[in-house]
């Protein structure tokens, strides 16, 4: 059920808490009663069978944003509002003052909208914003699980720069089957914390899935199909070099976060099965270079280069591939704009194959729907994860 | 022998090993790209032309054009895309697109249309007037598509899309031969061809019909079209039988009862009177789409999920359908049509009042069959099928009756005990319901019947795409596994042709027989109330 779905869902129940248990309780006793159930349906068609039409919670998944501010968890629930359909559980989670005295508030929603089924039934999903203060901020494991539906898979999604080493994110991790967050805006090169929050969910046996690897999939839809051309696809065992431009910003940095154009790297050798002989370092004034093997353990160069430009600093301009295979040299080179991207195979410097494919810059909203998506299971990211942790070194 | 010729004579291993090395390499195609693995997308249309055939008519209108629309939307289709509109009418480029853009208001599963993409998209979208029989009209379509390959990059690649009435498939299929648009080189990129039901109106014609088809493009190049088979509940049959452990092993019967396949629809003719005096819910709806739903629920698990491997197991089904002699299929299928009634709060009008029907028609608006399949996993266990227009409602289900359990030790709530109930809802609202005994709460040990109700729309959070989108976009990526095969369209018509034979060589039948907004006739109840059984309440 969608919230945005303005004509079919609306608020039908709203309460507050001052205690976790509390809220607990009240959304329990709401469920359990079929006297308040009758709140959740009062405006719906009576069921033609029964004469009682019924209300259901969805049963989708548990979904909690810590955001940092009131703004962004609003700018989250705006953005949930947009998808086509919600978790049957959202915790909007507030960390406030963390010198201040422990407290915790929350606002109990429910939002329901009458199924297509043409018997009354009620679809409805939840939402919960929650304030809390003090050291319970610092305590956030002592709040999602007792607020997560049971049985259903729990999304964490970390809209907020996140310290993979503090003892609350690994215990937090601990609670839930998946973390969510954007690689893309992480402090510094944002590769080490890429690689601590890998390790960290790894060792949580928890899945990490990055709207900043998701970003990309046009890029990656783009490459594979050029090698399922007859004549590129021999290519694909013979790279010897990958080369990425990033953008710069406006003067090159060395603390511009390059996890996008890292991920690049990281999934075609993880694809092609290549192996890390010197992980990613700094060349003074050039950008980034490492060393990979394939699995014949030829040599495959690897550059980022920043370049200046406009776009936002970090993000992918290009992706060039060179292959050399029985004499013949392979070239390709991928290239992006905000609706499609473009993709030129050369062989010996003849162009072979040249597609644009239509392709749009994925909005926030596009990641998370994605995101959840993927439920329990992300099928792309853990081993592109292990391949760029090798590669960050 | 030399080793440079192993297949000369009888060559050994060492041969053939040391002739292998000077051969020219295989072709790739085919090899599997380790890019793919985790990709979302299988992968975007190679470039191509679709030419849609019957582009003024209601089906283009209604299903064809916003499939298209919303693939594009979707970034599904190749940015190197154009869409020829083959029509009889008059209609300039510009009035093709106005016509399709009015349709997409009503039809679009997508509102408000973005027009941005709609602009875009429109741009891909030109008409071509001729008539099917033309010779003229198929050397200018030649030329023109040569064009477009030159101006738009579509590399050859084609999909011709039959949205035309069933009697024009003959004479586009000869037309599109003689004018050499089937022919597939090395060099000219692929040519495919959708063709919509019915595929013929009995065995005969179906025959005919393929010999037809076949003396122009290679079976690997046909893709007969069975909207059912895109729904999302169709497709995820499969998953739910050979993708979980648990159903697999009472899939038997040992286990069941009977099965009941119902489409049931609210609504009359609309306006295609014409259309369905000719067809009736016979061969529109059992021929094809109860069949096919029947087989999915019958078929023994495929060897694998290639498309020759998946329609295999469902000609074996249809071909283990026990055909019913002419002399009782009165005893095994009903047929009605309906008659004036109340459908939804509105009058409605018999079925011999709608415009373009014959007012003495005898054209069945309903049919209910009980079918048996002969192998060892269903002797004995009866397949019910009904479909019928002006229903009390739109509901289209599977519905597996699990046989009762041997002792009832526990009172029941109720007149009988309910034995366990397996309804895979197809539509409105795809879901699937497992019905079980349960406790009922209090001191005693009274036992009632609970479901436990999975609906599509409350447990996945993306929408699922239309039937029509999915199955396009298979045939665009050369995916046969969901379109029926020559041999599969056959099969079921010889299920079908007694039934046919047998009202023909009938009396006059009583119609109309039931009233609008009822479940269809009487006999249509005693089909199952003779063997101790009743249709489910939808």
């Amino acid at each position: 059920m969608g919230l945005n779905s303005i004509l079919a869902s609306s608020l039908r129940w709203s309460s507050s808490a001052t205690t976790v248990a509390e809220a607990d309780d009240l959304l329990a006793k709401l469920w359990a009663s079929s006297e308040a159930r009758r709140f959740l349906v009062s405006d719906s068609p009576a069921d033609s069978t029964t004469g009682e039409p019924i209300a259901v919670r969805t049963g989708v998944m548990n979904l909690a944003v810590v955001a940092n501010g009131a703004e962004r968890a609003a700018h989250a629930a705006s953005i949930l509002s947009t998808l086509p359909r919600n978790p049957s559980r959202t915790l909007f989670i507030v960390p406030r003052d963390p010198e201040g005295p422990a407290t915790f508030g929350a606002r109990l929603e429910v939002f329901c909208a009458v199924t297509p089924r043409g018997d009354g039934t009620s679809s409805c999903t939840e939402l919960l914003w929650i304030d809390v203060g003090g050291p319970a901020a610092h305590h956030l494991a002592s709040i999602v699980p007792p607020l997560s539906l049971h049985d259903l898979p729990t999304l964490l999604w970390w809209d907020a720069p996140v310290n993979a080493e503090a003892s609350d994110v690994r215990q937090l991790l601990r609670a839930v089957d998946r973390i969510i967050i954007d690689g893309a805006t992480q402090p510094g090169d944002g590769l080490s914390t890429i690689r601590n929050l890998a390790a960290a969910a790894e060792s949580a046996g928890v899945g990490l899935t990055d709207f900043a690897l998701l970003r990309q999939g046009r890029w990656r839809d783009s490459i594979a199909t050029m090698f399922d051309e007859v004549s590129a696809a021999p290519f694909l065992n013979a790279i010897n070099r990958i080369s990425i431009d990033y953008s710069g910003g406006k003067s090159s940095s060395a603390s511009i976060n390059v996890v996008r154009p890292a991920y690049h790297v990281a999934w075609l050798a993880s694809r092609i099965n290549a192996s890390i002989q010197r992980p990613l370092h700094l060349v003074d004034g050039a950008g980034w270079r490492a060393e990979l093997h394939d699995q014949l353990r030829h040599g495959i160069a690897v550059e980022l280069n920043p370049v200046e430009s406009v776009l936002g600093a970090g993000t992918t301009i290009a992706v060039r591939i060179g292959a050399d295979r029985r004499g013949d040299h392979f070239d390709l080179e991928v290239c992006a704009d905000s609706t499609s991207t473009r993709a030129i195979a050369k062989i010996n410097g003849a162009v072979v194959h040249e597609r644009t494919f239509q392709a749009p810059r994925w909005t926030e909203a596009t990641l998370l729907s994605e995101s959840l998506e993927f439920g329990e299971v992300d099928p792309l990211s853990p081993a592109i994860l292990r391949t760029m942790s090798a590669l960050i070194g | 022998m030399s080793p440079q010729s192993p297949a000369e004579g009888h060559a050994t291993i060492r041969d053939l090993r040391l002739g292998r090395k000077t051969r020219k390499p295989a072709a790739k195609k085919g090899v599997k790209n380790p890019l793919r693995a985790g990709l979302r997308i299988e992968r975007v249309p190679d470039p191509h032309v679709v030419v849609l055939f019957g582009a003024t008519g209601d089906l283009a209108h209604r299903k064809v054009v916003p499939a298209l629309f919303h693939l594009w939307v979707g970034n599904l289709l190749p940015e190197r895309f154009a869409l020829v509109c083959f029509g009889r009418r008059t209609f300039s480029d510009q009035e093709i697109r106005a016509s399709l853009r009015a349709s997409l208001d009503k039809h679009a599963r997508i509102t408000p249309v973005d027009e941005e993409k709609w602009a875009a998209f429109a741009a891909c979208i030109t008409y071509h007037q001729g008539g099917f029989d033309e010779p003229e009209a198929y050397a200018s379509l030649s030329t023109k598509l040569g064009s477009i390959d030159t101006k738009s990059g579509t590399d050859g690649n084609r999909l011709y899309y039959l949205a035309t009435p069933a009697s024009s498939f003959p004479e586009i299929i000869r037309g599109l031969g003689a004018a050499g648009l089937d022919h597939e080189t090395a060099d000219s990129g692929w040519r495919r061809v959708v063709i919509e039901k019915p595929f013929g109106r009995d065995l005969e014609t179906a025959v005919k019909l393929n010999r037809e088809v076949g003396k122009v493009f290679r079976e690997s190049q046909v893709y007969r079209i069975d909207h059912y088979l895109g729904k999302e509940t169709v497709r995820n049959i499969l998953i739910f039988r050979f993708g979980n452990l648990i159903f697999e092993p009472i899939w038997h019967r040992r286990y069941i009862d009977h099965v009941q396949i119902t489409v049931a629809e609210s609504i009359g003719v609309e306006g295609r009177g014409a259309f369905y005096e000719e067809t009736g819910a016979l061969r529109d709806i059992l021929q094809n789409h109860l069949l096919q739903l029947l087989t999915l629920v019958a078929m023994e698990p495929p060897a694998n999920l290639e498309a020759e491997a998946l329609r295999d197991e469902k000609v074996k089904v249809l071909r283990a359908i026990r055909p019913i002699p002419v002399e009782k299929v009165d005893q095994s299928v009903v047929r009605g049509q309906y008659g004036p009634g109340w459908v939804g709060a509105t009058e409605s009008a018999g079925y011999r009042s709608e415009p373009a029907v014959d007012p003495a028609s005898e054209t069945e608006t309903f049919v209910a069959a009980r079918l048996e399949i002969d192998d060892w996993r269903w002797a004995g266990v009866p397949f019910y099928l009904r479909a019928g227009k002006r229903l009390p409602k739109r509901a289209t289900e599977i519905a597996i009756q699990f046989k009762d359990v041997p002792q009832h030790l526990f009172p029941t709530v109720g007149e009988e005990p309910e034995p366990n109930l397996l309804v895979i809802r197809i539509q409105p609202d795809e879901g699937i319901l497992m019905r079980f005994a349960a406790k009922v709460p209090g001191l005693g040990i009274d036992v009632r019947p609970v479901n436990m109700d999975f609906a599509y729309g409350s447990a996945f959070t993306v929408e699922s795409p239309d039937a029509y989108e999915t199955l396009i976009l298979d045939a665009l990526l050369g995916d046969a596994s969901l379109f029926t095969r020559a041999d599969e369209v056959e099969a079921a018509w010889r299920i079908v042709d007694p039934i046919i034979d047998a009202w023909i060589a009938g009396g006059e039948p009583e119609m109309p027989n039931y009233t609008s907004g009822t479940w269809g006739p009487d006999a249509a109840d005693e089909l199952l109330m003779r063997e101790g059984r009743r249709w489910r309440r939808l």
